[in-house]
Parts: structure tokens; C-alpha cells; sequence
């Protein structure tokens, strides 16, 4: 089995108030897109309350950092309470969703995804041997390039959100990890 | 014959449905992409107070070339199905209110019709054809690019579900990926 590094864990966002689904789920889409990421909505539920919408969406991108290990992000948003409601902005009337979402982000560095070193125990113990002596930069490196991207993410939602004057710093910095994990 | 699944794509959707319009939709979709249609079970269960409960698997093929063939596996679940009547532009409209599930799941099926499954000699020159006649379309063993082709593909059809429904999360900007 390819093997998963958790790179971050668990991160959340939460949000109450003004926004629209429909564009947060595309822009989110687009970013991926850009990216060179693969796509994969693994569920997409919504349920029509008389509170308002309930929407859960699941989605689990990934990109090939090279033909040993890949870049996997884990979105989990969950939407609740949302209404349709009318908003004027700039003289016009514009119709958004009012709710609350949160949002739980993982991000994993998948080695071996094509399971190339598990045929035999004498490759999978060079497999080890190769990640724990040789390839250990490399592979470092490419859990900075997953961490970068889901900083990258993180902010583009939360800028998306407007939510960038309660912090100063994005909680995934570098200099921050190095603390947490 | 290798069998190489997508991820599975899964829908859930709990209101006011145009089910009839739904089932044809996605029927015609999965005609118009040149597939074989196949509705392989159709389950209706005694109508309870709670309302009915529906079970439909549906699987759709078609070659790609003599080599690969493409899969299409739907499963569609209703429970709770009341016929409700809904007076829309004027005119009145015979819709399901229910809790719904779609589950698609796409399939490329390598040496489908067994070529290469007669004997040893047989079964290695079909590695040899994989490993270094058909690299270029399968990227290694893992029929990576007809994969991808069936994935994208499925991701157009869930698409083109959630806009019928008029999900929030509707649009997709892999569409012209495919």
C-alpha cells in the first residue's frame, strides 16, 4: 500500500455570515484546476430544511509531485443554515447565501502511489532503506510543496471570505509548523 | 482482464425533485455518449406512511478501441418518495419529494474480450504489450490516460446532475478537460 504522510492535520475554518456557495465551490474548482491538481469530489449532500440548506461537500484533490510521491489535499466543508437572501452592492441587488460553513483541511504527501516497491519484501526493503538514508531531502521538500499549496489554498479561501483581518499571519506558516508538528 | 475503477462520485440530495425529467436526463446523457444502456435492476419497495422506496442500478458500455472498454455504473436510491403536486409558472407539475442518492462510478476493462487469457505465452505477451507497445496511452501498467478520460468524464455527468437539481455547488472547471 502507498504510503500516507499527514502533513497537516486537521486544520479548520469557520465562518458565519454573507457569502455565496455557488462561487466559493468555483473558486475553489479554478484554484485547483490551476494548480495541476486532479479532481475528485468524493460526496456532494444537500438537504433542503426549513432552517435553510445543509451542504457537505467532500473533496480530495491530488497532484503527481513526481512518479514516487504525490500531493494530496483533503477539503471537508460543511455548510449549514444557509438562506438565499438579496443584497445591494453598488446600486444593484445581488443575491447571496447567508449561513455558516467550517471547513477541515488535510494534507497528505502519498509516497509509492503506483506501488512500484511492495512486490517483493527485497524491494520494499530497499523502498526503506532508499527513504530513510537517501531520499530524505527529497522528500522533505515535497512536503514543503504540499504545505505551500495548502497555505496557498487556505488563503485564497479566507481572502475569498474576507476574513484576513483576524490574523496576521496564515496559521500553517513555516515558522509556526515547526512548533505544531 | 484487468479492471481499473474511478473514484466513486456520490450525490446526495433530500427535497423536492422533477424525478421523471432527472431519470431521463441522465438516461440520455449516458446514450449520447455512445454508451450501451443497461438498467440492470429496478426495485420498488410497498409504499410505507413514510413514502416509497426506490432502488436503481444502472450500467452503461461501450468500446474505446479493441483493446479497452468503458464502464459506466450508476446507483440510484430514493427513500421516503411522495408524489406531490407543484403549481410552477401558472401550471401545475406532478413532483417527488424524497431523500436521494446517486452513487457513478466509472471502470476501464483492459483485454475485455480475452485475447490474452488462453495461456501463460498468451498472458505474457499481453504484459509485454502493456509494458512496452502501449505505454504511451497506459503510462506505465495503470492505463493512466484512459483512466483519466473516464474520470473527467464521470465528473461531466455528475455535473450535469447537480445543475438539474439546481445544487449550490454546481459548475466545474474541469469541464473541457475531456
Amino acid at each position: 500500500m502507498a504510503e500516507r504522510q499527514a502533513v497537516v492535520d486537521h486544520m479548520r475554518l469557520t465562518y458565519e455570515g454573507l457569502f455565496s456557495v455557488t462561487e466559493l465551490y468555483k473558486t475553489i474548482d479554478r484554484w485547483l484546476r490551476d494548480k495541476g491538481y486532479d479532481k475528485c469530489e468524493q460526496k456532494n449532500i444537500e438537504k433542503v430544511t426549513p432552517e435553510g440548506k445543509y451542504i457537505e461537500i467532500q473533496i480530495e484533490p491530488w497532484k503527481k509531485l513526481s512518479d514516487y510521491a504525490k500531493s494530496v489535499i483533503k477539503l471537508r466543508m460543511i455548510m449549514d443554515e444557509v438562506k438565499e437572501v438579496e443584497v445591494e452592492r453598488d446600486n444593484k441587488k445581488v443575491k447571496l447565501n447567508q449561513g455558516k460553513i467550517q471547513m477541515i483541511f488535510d494534507a497528505f504527501l502519498e509516497t509509492d502511489y503506483e506501488h512500484r516497491w511492495e512486490g517483493s519484501p527485497l524491494f520494499y526493503f530497499f523502498k526503506v532503506i532508499i527513504d530513510k538514508y537517501i531520499s530524505k531531502p527529497f522528500t522533505s521538500g515535497y512536503q514543503n510543496n504540499v504545505l505551500d499549496d495548502l497555505n496557498h489554498f487556505h488563503s485564497l479561501i479566507k481572502s475569498f471570505l474576507n476574513l484576513y483581518r483576524y490574523s496576521e499571519t496564515a496559521w500553517t506558516s513555516k515558522k509556526q509548523q515547526k512548533y505544531k508538528f | 482482464m484487468v479492471e481499473i475503477k474511478t473514484s466513486k462520485l456520490i450525490l446526495k440530495y433530500n427535497g423536492v425533485i422533477d424525478f421523471d425529467n432527472l431519470y431521463r436526463l441522465m438516461h440520455n446523457w449516458i446514450v449520447e455518449q455512445g454508451y450501451y444502456f443497461e438498467e440492470t435492476l429496478y426495485k420498488h419497495k410497498i409504499p410505507t406512511l413514510a413514502g416509497a422506496e426506490d432502488h436503481m442500478v444502472w450500467s452503461g458500455w461501450r468500446k474505446h478501441n479493441e483493446y479497452a472498454q468503458y464502464w459506466i455504473n450508476v446507483y440510484i436510491i430514493l427513500w421516503e418518495a411522495k408524489e406531490i403536486e407543484v403549481i410552477k409558472d401558472g401550471q401545475k407539475k406532478k413532483l417527488t419529494k424524497a431523500k436521494m442518492q446517486i452513487e457513478m462510478e466509472g471502470e476501464v476493462k483492459l483485454d475485455y474480450s480475452k485475447r490474452f487469457g488462453g495461456s501463460k505465452f498468451a498472458n505474457n505477451l499481453k504484459n509485454f504489450l502493456d509494458k512496452y507497445i502501449l505505454m504511451q496511452p497506459m503510462e506505465g501498467a495503470a492505463g493512466t490516460v484512459w483512466w483519466d478520460e473516464m474520470q473527467y468524464k464521470l465528473h461531466k455527468f455528475h455535473t450535469v446532475v447537480k445543475e438539474f437539481l439546481d445544487m449550490e455547488s454546481k459548475g466545474n472547471a474541469y469541464y473541457e478537460v475531456w
